[in-house]
């Protein structure tokens, strides 16, 4: 039997639209990547790998778990409804954002040691609450759109066959997580 | 309308998740130490970076699907 041309419209936009989207995200992690890459550069380049000996490593290694730790309850979330287990998605989904509220928490210590220890005047110190603030911000907003997710999730959207909404989510925390790989060394480590 | 659950293709992607998030967590650590430990760990701690972005890449975020269609 032969389509009509909105049902044959329809069934091609179902085959390429995920792959755009995903090309689209990606292009966008793309540029964001090169946003990170100034400021982790500009960290570098005024002073080189110095730090000062007042890090709080502890906490640094605590939220960093923490982040990780968020990275596989998002995965979760996404191989949930994926898998058609919307109880999954809601639990999993609830669990990241607790974590991810748990690394904002972490931050905020970060910023009141870096006041203390090395304030936005000294050379490190600029260097550090820019980047953290960053990444911060990043985190903030992930946290939004997980809970915008959590809560079309808890309506009923998303299917099996058709979770975009929560994929686009989950990839932007991981790409969060993935930016913190970079930051961490770079602040505390090298 | 409720959803049926494909409990053992979610059980199995879930085991590969929790394994990938042991390899970063124990990459974590290693990165950690050496950093206390050595006086110059630049070179040790680019790797390690690395292979912690790699894997989520490629596991969280299913970097290779960009190149493929459909779920």
């Amino acid at each position: 039997m032969a389509l009509s041309a909105g049902a044959a419209h329809e069934r091609a936009e179902a085959m390429w639209r995920p792959r755009a989207n995903r090309l689209g995200l990606w292009l966008f992690f793309a540029s964001e990547a090169f946003l990170f890459a100034a400021f982790i550069s500009a960290r570098f380049v005024t002073s080189g790998t110095d730090k000062p000996d007042t890090l709080n490593q502890p906490l640094a290694l605590g939220i960093t778990v923490v982040l990780l730790a968020s990275s596989i309850s998002a995965y979760l979330a996404e191989t949930s409804i994926a898998h058609g287990d919307r109880k999954g998605l809601i639990r999993y989904l609830s669990i990241t954002i607790l974590l991810g509220l748990v690394f904002l928490v972490g931050v905020v210590f970060e910023f009141r040691e870096a006041m203390e220890y090395f304030p936005p005047g000294t050379i490190y110190g600029s260097n550090f609450v820019a980047l953290i603030g960053l990444h911060g911000f990043h985190v903030f907003t992930g946290i939004v759109a997980l809970a915008v997710a959590l809560g079309l999730g808890k309506k009923g959207h998303f299917e099996p066959d058709d979770y975009w909404g929560v994929e686009g989510v989950v990839k932007y925390w991981h790409f969060v997580d993935l930016a913190w790989v970079i930051i961490y060394p770079t602040l505390y480590l090298f | 309308m409720t959803m049926q659950v494909d409990a053992v293709g979610l059980r199995s992607k879930a085991r590969l998740g929790i394994r990938v998030a042991g390899w970063l967590a124990v990459l974590t650590v290693v990165e950690y130490f050496v950093a206390v430990g050595l006086d110059s760990p630049l070179v040790w701690l680019l790797p390690l970076a690395a292979a912690k972005g790699w894997l989520i890449m490629r596991y969280f975020m299913h970097v290779n699907e960009v190149f493929e269609g459909g779920h």
